[in-house]
């Protein structure tokens, strides 16, 4: 706590600049770091690791995929629980865990870090920070690199720990403005070889709450920012003219979800989100670029490029954002091979577009979809789905053996209001309106969708929603984790589910694969529904819903 | 008489821990207190410093205004400079490139200056009001300092003159709507330094002297021989009365003060006439003053009661059974009121995010009786005081005025969170 006092006032470094960076750099290297965090050329062989998941899915691609076989559709009933975490916090657990060398990284929603081993759930060390929550508690991961363990807080700081200890390393307030703007993502280490520079990429959470979007690449070794983009052009720079007067400056497009890049060519794709205020469109007539696109950005070089943009809902208000991450593969369409990515949005839609080009390639509605072109008004209105809807951040991935696409959805009703007018008030939601209430069942399933022809190959129905994001193992399954508790194990090729586990507790973050001395593991993380809640969900013995736990599988002894 | 002694204990309201309820009349209650007198030469200084720094920082705005200039750098340069004569070198938007009209410590240092001391003087309300008036002119005049069009330069700028109008005031008006012309003009502010002060209740022995009663100016008085005669710098009179060799000017606080020498109660509040002669506009922008800090009762216990009831079943998934959050903010206790503090938050703010944005997942789905009894469960638990009037269902304007933060004074039953129980 010292250190984050004594940074916020801007006195850490009482020695010469020079002096405090290799204090810094030392304190890091305290045990050596090259076996417990991964370098450059790990992070760009990270897909084909099937024993570390150094990255929140996976890999650069965004693709949470393992090369693993070891658990396939036979053996896959036998799978049973090897360990479970509990960790010392309340709040939802959204997190993708970080796994290299047998230690497993995990965040719980007020930012508390845990070092496990990853054989068997067993602490290694720990830190807790507690910040003051602005809004949503939440924490969706860590970054591993260069020897410390990197996370972004919900009061806005960028923390370095020693990955070994759990040290602290260094601390720093790195939004503009705490009243508005938090941090829920994981930061993405990422080397530039053009310029030799490494950097965390780091996208700040204030859509909601009246900020201004942006991604930042920051100095692993200090935090400094190396160069900021923002997602909502300022005056002079394109597309400002899609925002009447100043409404570019609280307009939102948070670059919130995760970053995924082509290293092949520095491309950082990312998904931005809503516009401000949410629901209240009146006052910002027009496309409101960037919000609710893709943006592919060139990264090359000092400062970002935009290469390419494709807007999925110009003039959203709804808050419908593509919340996906971006997985970026090389797919077949009709009998072409062609690098592609894919995205959805809350709105329910999933779309496939051209890598190269952005041009889009298909578009397919994965959940019930209804009056989605009227603006909420003062009276009120029905739209689905509601906010929490469609396709969520925990998003889907790609399985090259079938060419399929899988996503799971929501469907979900809300009854949406307007203001007549929009007041910025620091620390409350921006919204121009409320968000939606539910209104009807909230259900959800798992798609298949051939990326071929953008057409299902199955889906699978569930009675309540299906948040827990994809994962497909390359002996032909596909993990995923439903509102209710369940983790199941799909057959890639059926839909059937040929594996089910009862978690105990609501499952709103990612399954992932991973391997300690050759045996396979998949875990995922569970606990209260927290702003997810729908009242479908089954009663928890406790008010504030069930205990957080992180659970391990793995197959005999 | 007790002089007035500057200590620390008075917060100063841009940092203060001690923010609480910052409640009043809109114009101003103006309550005769016996002891409260000042007459220290250098708050005299003060006072006049800040009127000139306003005045500075008005002038720039009017100057560029009828400049007719097409370089947009003008009118930049002039918002910039108003700010700087606002805020003084240490401001937060204080910008040296502009320069500035005004001196180092600004008008709002000055008030900063004048109201950090132990005790209320009459003069602190308005002062207060004034400087309040001053910091929202000063919101306007940044975004005036990069306009990009002569039409939103004089938007901003006649938001920024109508507040700065009123931290100016009036000499004829007493309490926040006299702003510092009003204040200099009928309280011991305005008494020059070396000035023979006399009792405000009897009629003046000697002249030049000024008549002073429970921190009011009720009247200046001038020989009536011949000859220039200096008068305080501003002075609120309508009419003069010439008796015994003296000129009497009787200031607007005249009758304020001649009512509270007749109750010979000058302990005994009272409130200042009310002023109808203002434009109907200007009421609402004159910013209330903390003349009352003991926190008001907003609600009942049986209200609070109810509302802890629908807490833990409507609440509790988000906000948690402590009331610390799970998956959303802390809604009550020492973290809750840091985000309530930080944002200067009033109890129409908490209210409207309440009433229409929670439960976060199903907005307006309560009644307004439910709402109004979680905030009254929110109040208690952040250690408010029950009274015998309910929390009310509709909208009530005066929640605009009412800033929410720390209830002062030891709450020996709050839990480490901060959190006071409601049972
Ligand atoms: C589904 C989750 C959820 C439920 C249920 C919920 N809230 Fe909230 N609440 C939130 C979120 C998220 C915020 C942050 C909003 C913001 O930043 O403006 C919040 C903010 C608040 C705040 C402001 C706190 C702060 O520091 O920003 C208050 C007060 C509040 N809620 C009261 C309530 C009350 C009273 C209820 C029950 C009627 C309720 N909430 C139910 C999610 C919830």
């Amino acid at each position: 706590m010292a250190l984050r006092e004594q940074l916020k006032a801007g006195v850490a470094c009482l020695a010469p600049v020079a002096l405090c960076l290799s204090a810094v750099v030392w304190l890091g290297a305290g045990t050596a770091f090259a076996q417990d965090t991964p370098n450059a050329s790990d992070f760009l062989n990270a897909a084909s690791d099937a024993a570390n998941w150094i990255l929140p899915h996976k890999s650069y691609s965004g693709n949470p995929y393992t090369n693993a076989t070891e658990i396939n559709p036979s053996n896959v009933g036998n799978l049973h629980l090897a360990w479970t975490f509990h960790p010392a916090d309340t709040g939802p657990l959204e997190v993708s865990p970080i796994i290299y060398n047998g230690t497993m990284y995990v965040t719980t929603a007020h930012d508390h870090v845990y070092a496990l081993d990853a054989a068997t759930g067993k602490v290694k060390w720990s830190f807790t920070d507690n910040p003051h929550v602005i809004a949503f508690a939440a924490s969706r991961g860590v970054g591993l690199f260069d020897g410390n363990v990197y996370f972004g807080t919900l009061d806005g700081h960028l923390i370095a720990l020693n990955a070994a200890t759990g040290e602290k390393v260094w601390d720093k307030v790195t939004v503009t403005d705490t009243a508005n703007s938090f941090y829920t993502m994981a930061p993405v280490p990422y080397h530039n070889p053009t310029t030799g520079q490494d950097m965390l990429l780091l996208g700040v959470s204030n859509g909601d709450w009246g900020g201004r979007g942006n991604i930042t690449a920051f100095n692993p070794k200090d935090g400094s920012v190396i160069w900021k983009w923002h997602t909502v052009p300022g005056p002079g720079q394109p597309g400002n003219n899609t925002w009447p007067g100043d409404t570019w400056k609280r307009g939102g497009a948070a670059a919130w979800t995760g970053a995924t890049i082509d290293p092949a060519t520095q491309t950082l794709y990312l998904n931005l989100g809503n516009p401000q205020p949410d629901f209240l469109g009146a006052v910002r007539p027009g496309a409101n670029l960037y919000s609710d696109s893709i943006v592919a950005l060139d990264i090359s070089g000092a400062k970002p490029k935009l290469k390419w943009y494709y807007q999925f809902i110009p003039h959203d208000t709804h808050d419908w954002d593509p919340v996906m991450q971006p997985i970026l593969f090389s797919g077949k369409v009709g009998n072409q091979e062609r690098q592609l990515v894919a995205s959805g949005d809350k709105a329910g839609n999933v779309w496939i577009l051209d890598a190269t080009t952005g041009k889009l390639i298909s578009h397919t509605p994965a959940s019930f979809q209804f009056n989605q072109n009227t603006e909420p008004s003062l009276a009120g209105n029905y739209a689905c789905p509601n906010t929490l809807g469609g396709v969520e951040f925990e998003g889907g991935a790609f399985d090259p053996a079938t060419n399929t696409l899988f996503v799971p959805t929501q469907n979900e009703c809300g009854f949406w209001t307007s203001t007549k007018d929009a007041v910025y008030v620091a620390g409350q939601f921006y919204l121009g309106g409320a968000f939606p209430k539910l209104v009807g069942p909230d259900t959800g399933q798992m798609n298949a969708i051939d990326v071929a022809t953008g057409i299902f190959n199955w889906r699978h129905y569930f009675n309540l929603p299906n948040y827990g994001g994809a994962l497909v193992t390359a002996s032909g399954l596909v993990f995923s984790g439903n509102l209710g508790g369940q983790e199941n194990a799909f057959d890639t090729r059926t839909g059937n589910i040929l594996w089910s586990y009862d978690t105990g507790g609501f499952i709103t973050a990612p399954t992932e694969s991973y391997e300690v001395n050759g045996k396979q593991y998949v875990v995922v993380a569970s606990g209260p529904a927290g702003n997810a809640s729908i009242p479908e969900l089954p009663q928890s013995t406790s008010a504030s819903g069930p205990a957080p736990v992180v659970s391990a599988f793995t197959l005999g002894h | 008489m007790r002089p007035i002694r500057p200590t620390n204990q008075r917060p100063s309201r841009k940092n203060g821990p001690a923010a609480f309820l910052l409640l009043a009349a809109l114009a101003g209650t103006a309550v005769i207190s016996p002891g409260a007198r000042a007459d220290s030469a250098s708050d005299h200084r003060a006072g006049m410093a800040t009127l000139t720094d306003l005045k500075a920082a008005i002038t720039s705005i009017v100057q560029a205004n009828d400049s007719f200039a097409t370089d947009r750098n003008v009118y930049h340069r002039a918002s910039q400079r108003a700010i700087n004569a606002l805020e003084g070198t240490h401001g937060p938007d204080y910008r040296p490139a502009a320069g500035t009209p005004g001196d180092a410590l600004g008008a709002i240092g000055h008030i900063d200056a004048l109201l950090h001391r132990k005790g209320t003087p009459v003069w602190a309300a308005p002062l207060d009001s004034a400087e309040a008036n001053m910091r929202a002119a000063a919101a306007y005049l940044l975004d005036a300092s990069h306009a990009r069009s002569l039409i939103r330069f004089q938007l901003a700028t006649s938001r920024a003159l109508t507040y700065l109008e009123v931290a100016r005031g009036r000499p004829t008006e007493v309490g926040a709507l006299g702003g510092m012309e009003g204040t200099l003009a009928n309280t011991v502010l305005g008494v020059p330094a070396g000035a023979a002060v006399e009792n405000g209740c009897s009629r003046p022995s000697s002249a030049p002297s000024y008549g002073v009663h429970g921190g009011y100016l009720a009247w200046i008085a001038v020989p009536a021989s011949a000859g220039t005669h200096s008068l305080g710098e501003t002075s609120g009179g309508h009419s003069l009365i010439v008796e015994h060799g003296v000129i009497v000017l009787p200031t607007a606080a005249a009758a304020l003060v001649a009512k509270a020498c007749r109750t010979h109660a000058a302990a005994t509040p009272e409130p200042a006439p009310r002023n109808t002669a203002g434009p109907a506009a200007i009421p609402a922008m004159a910013i209330p003053t903390p003349a009352n800090r003991a926190p008001p009762a907003l609600y009942t216990k049986a209200q609070a009661a109810a509302g802890a009831r629908l807490f833990a079943v409507t609440c509790v998934a988000c906000h948690g059974a402590n009331l610390q959050g799970t998956a959303a903010p802390a809604v009550a206790g020492t973290d809750f009121l840091k985000t309530v503090e930080k944002n200067g938050w009033t109890l129409e703010a908490l209210r409207y995010l309440v009433f229409n944005n929670m439960p976060f997942n199903a907005p307006r789905s309560l009644s307004p009786s439910q709402y109004a009894e979680l905030l009254a469960f929110l109040l208690a638990s952040n250690c408010y005081p029950a009274g015998s009037k309910p929390f009310p269902a509709a909208d009530d304007p005066a929640f605009a005025q009412l800033k929410l933060g720390p209830v002062p004074g030891p709450h020996p039953n709050a839990n480490q969170f901060g959190v006071c129980p409601t049972g």
